[in-house]
């Protein structure tokens, strides 16, 4: 009780702040108060093109999320395996880390339609993140346990199911979790540079170009709330899938 | 014939084992006493295949091989019961098992819900549970109070007659209970002190005095 009434009050004390600032700037169009921000997110969110806009992006940077979780499972299995595909991987992976998330971006305009752009760009945040956790995981697995199990000829599905999989569950959840945040902003962020039709990166841009402040932050405002809604149920999967194993 | 044919092996530098030469016999227990850090636990890893030699040869029992580790490698996140279906041991059989090491109620803890001596028994359980021909066991009875001890120990000999297997201890007492044959060892490198039927031995005393050099 007493931290819901805390939380309260940081928040009016932001917004006042926010108000505030507004009224000494004086221009909605450089930054416009919560109240008008308020009335634009109402009257987009009341519009069809907005909710197919918002599941326009979520879908595409989810694809890409998947996507770049199955690769990253499956290339870190393979490179914890073989040790020359880790070789031949690992300088990819370090290219991929350390290229501007811009640079993807552009260069998918050159090679994908526009609509591919964000999950491609999700895709290539994601999965290295994924293969160096998931990879970590399956090297810290217990060699003592691993031993044992080798000892008494476990049989292979319950090796991969019962030893392996619960000791990279940890590292695999961190990564994925970490992953679709950033996964999320470079998806929207590619949405923005190409412009996409009907995606809230999109509208964005559109918002920019015709200086519409108030939607500029109330699609932000999507995108944060967004996010953590995604996070929220990514957590109940997650909790849930714990919960019905150990029943 | 499992035998070590010349095996040296040494570990972070210290040789364990200098061309060392030792039989053992099939269906036959072979008890190895020593002090502790003279490589009998190096020694029974070698006998079992879990380790290679640097150069030499050890020849296992033949048959299945069970296993009894000194630090149990119980599954953390599987309760008692999973920790012997996981080997592919049938739920009955495992129920049986748990129950045989006193353990009947407590097939759905977490090895962490379980005292020390529980989880000696279930790894006890798991390696009679799991059957075999061969059994290599390291320091069987270590963290069992005397009472649990006794019952754990009864119930070893019962599986183990008739069976092949190599034990690891520093006991006198649980190595004339279980094994036919009494190694006494010493080390690094390790070397044989002593090698005799158990039936040499009139109590654990007498292989108490032997242990100490007397």
């Amino acid at each position: 009780m007493k931290k819901l009434l805390r939380g309260i009050l940081v928040t009016a004390f932001w917004l006042l702040v926010w108000q505030g600032g507004a009224m000494l700037v004086g221009k909605a169009v450089l930054l416009p108060g919560p109240l008008s921000v308020l009335k634009a997110l109402l009257a987009l969110s009341g519009t069809w093109g907005f909710w197919v806009s918002a599941a326009n992006s979520v879908l595409k940077v989810m694809a890409g999320l998947l996507l770049g979780v199955a690769a990253g499972v499956l290339a870190a299995a393979g490179t914890a395996r073989f040790s020359a595909l880790r070789s031949l991987l690992s300088p990819v992976m370090s290219a991929i880390k350390a290229t501007p998330v811009a640079s993807f971006i552009i260069l998918a305009l050159v090679w994908f339609r526009v609509g591919f752009i964000p999950v491609f760009t999700s895709f290539l945040i994601v999965f290295p993140m994924i293969w160096a956790n998931v990879e970590q995981g399956i090297g810290g697995t217990d060699p003592a346990l691993l031993e044992m199990a080798h000892a008494f000829r476990m049989p292979r599905g319950n090796l991969l199911a019962k030893i392996y999989v619960p000791s990279v569950k940890p590292y695999f959840l961190a990564a994925v979790n970490a992953g679709m945040g950033m996964a999320w902003k470079a998806g929207i962020a590619a949405e923005v540079i190409c412009s996409a039709q009907s995606s809230i990166g999109g509208a964005l841009h559109d918002a920019k170009i015709y200086l519409e402040t108030e939607n500029l932050f109330a699609w932000t405002f999507t995108v944060i709330l967004l996010s953590i809604a995604l996070e929220k149920l990514f957590f109940r999967l997650a909790e849930w899938e714990g919960g019905r194993r150990d029943a | 014939m499992p035998e070590f044919r010349s095996v040296s092996l040494s570990l972070g530098g210290r040789a364990i084992l200098e061309r060392f030469d030792f039989s053992l016999e099939e269906k036959t227990r072979t008890a190895i006493l020593g002090t502790s850090g003279c490589g009998k636990t190096t020694l029974l890893r070698l006998a079992a295949g879990l380790q290679k030699p640097d150069s030499g040869a050890a020849e296992p029992f033949s048959g299945k091989p069970s296993f009894l580790f000194q630090d149990d490698r119980l599954v953390p996140w599987s309760d008692a019961l999973e920790n012997l279906t996981i080997l592919g041991i049938p739920q009955e059989r495992a129920r049986e098992y748990l129950a045989k090491v006193g353990l009947a109620g407590e097939e759905g803890k977490l090895p962490e819900e379980l005292s020390g001596g529980m989880k000696r028994r279930l790894a006890v359980a798991r390696c009679f549970a799991y059957g075999g021909d061969a059994f290599y066991l390291d320091e069987p009875l270590q963290g069992l109070d005397l009472k649990t001890a006794g019952d754990v120990l009864a119930f070893m000999a019962g599986e183990l007659s008739g069976k092949s297997a190599l034990l690891i201890t520093h006991n006198p007492e649980e190595a004339l209970a279980l094994a036919d044959r009494v190694v006494i060892v010493t080390g690094p490198p390790l070397r044989v002190v002593s090698d005799r039927p158990a039936s040499a031995f009139e109590d654990p005393d007498e292989l108490k005095a032997a242990l100490s050099g007397k």
